[in-house]
């Protein structure tokens, strides 16, 4: 699995950062602690993160939409966040025994998402902004362990599978100006010729939109970034997203909500066949006096 | 649920959507006597759709051995133990479809291959349905029998992968009814691939996302027929448009075969998918498993078939199959000549229904030497 790497400059800015004074976690409400610094530059091994709370947070199966899932998968995700006047960034991190990268016929990508209502008012049903018709519109911010392989360039195919597999001439790969091969090549990636942004080229991370059921796409403003890791049966996914968006953007000065949903490829969950949580409150605590304090607080995460 | 008429099981059932017929269906008819099991047909879609990465596995089209051949293995028998059975009473199917069976949490009845399932294209290759003994090929109708059955996307009139997609990816174009993956929309959930029974859907996994047939339609549209049928050695196919019963035309060749002959048949109608691909069945092989596969009219197409000689229209046309590479809107007998029309019936191919038999003495006194037989 590839990890985003800091860079040197940005190491040099998490030291100079100051953070609020996290408070032992509330049931149920996701408390985002105030950073200053390069909330961009955020990584998952950050020491700050074991400063923040982690709020659990339960998951049951989406059981509204077809298709459903035929067993229960992850249970529950813990969620840290901080943020900035600038950016947000949350950890996401779950039990998973198997950390499912690739996909193949009959298998399935390991996943993560948290989702935002994009309206004030009444909140929409969690599930997707509800069923078409009557769904409210909601922001999506996606993670697929497939996407982050192909975002560092490992590309699977059916040597990653069976690595003495031989197959025949590619056409694009055969003698030929580049120009006439890329147009070859473009030939048999019709996700590509046909500009699929949700196919497996692009981000790890993905603006979402939806309006009910089956509705998801791209957002316009594909700002969020992050990774995952996965280490002794967790993992770790770091999701860091602006906090001003022309759509979707976050009013940190109010109590928000957020809702998560996690895929276990290994359980074949995909799409609808996925455990979701209802929504969760999201307070940013105010920031503090800038009292340098590496740790990020007095109050230790759960682990 | 929507209720929709599916002519093929002789009643209405329930469907994801509600049922629209296209303005034209892609239809075809394969004659499975003539199938040889070269394998060109595959080739040709295989060189022509799925040359990339990702699609090595891909056969869109395939050519396998029956009873004991799959791609994917066990794609049918597999359904069918899961559908469990069903009686047919005076053409009606009073069993329960892949749709009407679905279980709670799913749209469709369906399984998931997985790649080792695909991964033997030429499992049961030229195996026959038991073992011949010593003597038995000398003994007429073969008890031991195995044919051979080339399969596409049967763009059905209810397709199994279009109920299937919650994103609504795939569609069928109102224009010819061809069934086509939307590349940009999909997002490789496999949900057609789960619900597809005859497991004509495929992911790709290096694009994430499902491709399927497309029935050529960049030459359909055109007027051509598509590569799998052009390619095709044994000439046993070909590519017209299909009706159902009610607006049959009886100069139109596919509706002719199926509809007033009665000759070419759905492949597994039970499942409720009303396939538009049909097949003249067999004449050798078990009246129990051609039932089985292509309905209860099975053991009549088969004398019918067998009787095709005798009757100038229906071996006019079957000598059309094969022999043109133009959509054959409709065709015509004229003396001893079949002659393909196109949709404003104007002629573009014309062909002899038999050719001249010349009979030789098995022995050749001139050169003193003994004859093979050549047809």
């Amino acid at each position: 699995m590839s990890i985003m790497k800091k860079s040197g400059l940005a190491a040099l800015l998490l030291l100079l950062m100051s953070c609020t004074k996290v408070p032992p976690a509330a049931p149920n409400r996701i408390m985002a602690g105030y950073l200053e610094g390069d909330l961009g530059a955020l990584s998952i091994g950050d020491p700050r993160w074991d400063g923040a709370v982690e709020t659990p947070i339960p998951l049951k199966q989406q059981l509204i939409a077809l298709p459903k899932s035929e067993q229960d998968g992850v249970a529950q995700i813990g969620v840290r966040a901080f943020y900035n006047g600038e950016w947000a960034a949350f950890l996401l991190t779950w039990s998973d025994p198997t950390p499912d990268h690739l996909t193949k016929m009959g298998s399935f990508s390991d996943a993560a998402a948290m989702e935002f209502p994009m309206e004030p008012g009444d909140l929409p049903d969690s599930a997707m902004g509800g069923a078409p018709g009557s769904a409210k519109p909601v922001l999506i911010h996606q993670w697929k362990a497939v996407w982050q392989e192909a975002e560092a360039g490992n590309i699977q195919g059916i040597k990653t599978f069976y690595p003495n597999t031989w197959s025949d001439v590619y056409l694009f790969e055969m003698p030929g100006t580049p120009e006439a091969r890329a147009k070859m090549e473009r030939t048999f990636t019709t996700s590509v010729a046909a500009e699929n942004p949700l196919a497996h080229h692009g981000k790890a991370v993905r603006d979402l939109e939806a309006v009910g059921f089956g509705s998801v796409n791209p957002s316009e403003e594909q700002l969020s970034k992050g990774n995952g890791e996965w280490a002794d049966g967790k993992w770790r996914v770091l999701i860091v997203r602006p906090v001003a968006r022309l759509r979707g953007g976050l009013d940190t000065t109010r109590l928000l909500h957020a809702a998560f949903a996690v895929w276990d490829g290994a359980k074949g969950e995909v799409g609808a066949r996925k455990m979701q949580s209802a929504w969760t409150p999201l307070e940013f605590l105010k920031p503090a006096a800038h009292a340098s304090n590496p740790k990020g607080g007095n109050s230790r995460g759960q682990h | 649920m929507a209720q929709v008429f599916n002519w093929q099981i002789g009643r209405e059932m329930d469907y994801w959507y509600t049922g629209v017929r296209p303005g034209r269906q892609f239809g075809a008819v394969f004659d499975i006597n003539k199938c040889i099991a070269c394998q060109t047909c595959t080739v040709a879609c295989k060189t022509t759709w799925t040359g990339g990465r990702g699609q090595e596995y891909m056969f869109w089209n395939n050519v396998e051995s029956k009873p004991f051949g799959f791609y994917p293995i066990m794609w049918d028998v597999k359904l069918l133990e899961m559908l469990g059975p069903g009686a047919w009473r005076e053409g009606v199917y009073e069993g329960r479809t892949i749709f009407e069976s679905a279980p709670a949490k799913e749209r469709v009845l369906g399984w998931k291959p997985t790649d080792y399932d695909y991964a033997h294209p030429n499992l049961g290759e030229d195996e026959a349905s038991s073992p011949v003994d010593g003597g038995l090929m000398m003994e007429g109708k073969h008890a031991a029998w195995m044919f051979y059955l080339a399969r596409i996307c049967n763009h059905c009139t209810y397709p199994a992968c279009l109920a299937a997609c919650p994103r609504g990816a795939i569609y069928k174009r109102k224009e010819d009814g061809i069934v086509l993956v939307n590349q940009k929309n999909c997002r490789g959930y496999q949900e057609c691939v789960k619900a597809c029974p005859y497991k004509k859907t495929f992911y790709n996994a290096v694009e994430g996302v499902s491709q399927k047939c497309i029935a050529c339609y960049p030459a359909v549209e055109r007027g051509f027929q598509p590569q799998c049928f052009k390619a095709c050695i044994g000439k046993i196919r070909m590519q017209g448009w299909a009706h159902p019963p009610e607006r049959a035309e009886e100069d139109n060749p596919i509706d002719y075969l199926v509809h007033v002959r009665k000759l070419a048949l759905p492949l597994l109608p039970q499942l409720g998918l009303e396939p538009n691909v049909y097949y003249i069945p067999p004449v050798h092989a078990s009246d129990a498993f051609l039932a089985q596969m292509f309905g209860p009219a099975a053991k009549q197409a088969v004398q019918t078939y067998l009787e095709a000689r005798n009757d100038k229209v229906l071996a006019g046309l079957l000598t059309l199959l094969g022999s043109t590479h133009r959509t054959v809107d409709y065709f015509k007998i004229e003396g001893d000549e079949a002659v393909a029309l196109d949709a404003e019936r104007s002629e573009f191919c014309r062909v002899p229904i038999s050719e001249p038999v010349v009979t030789r003495n098995a022995y050749d006194e001139i050169a003193q030497v003994g004859r093979h037989n050549i047809t």
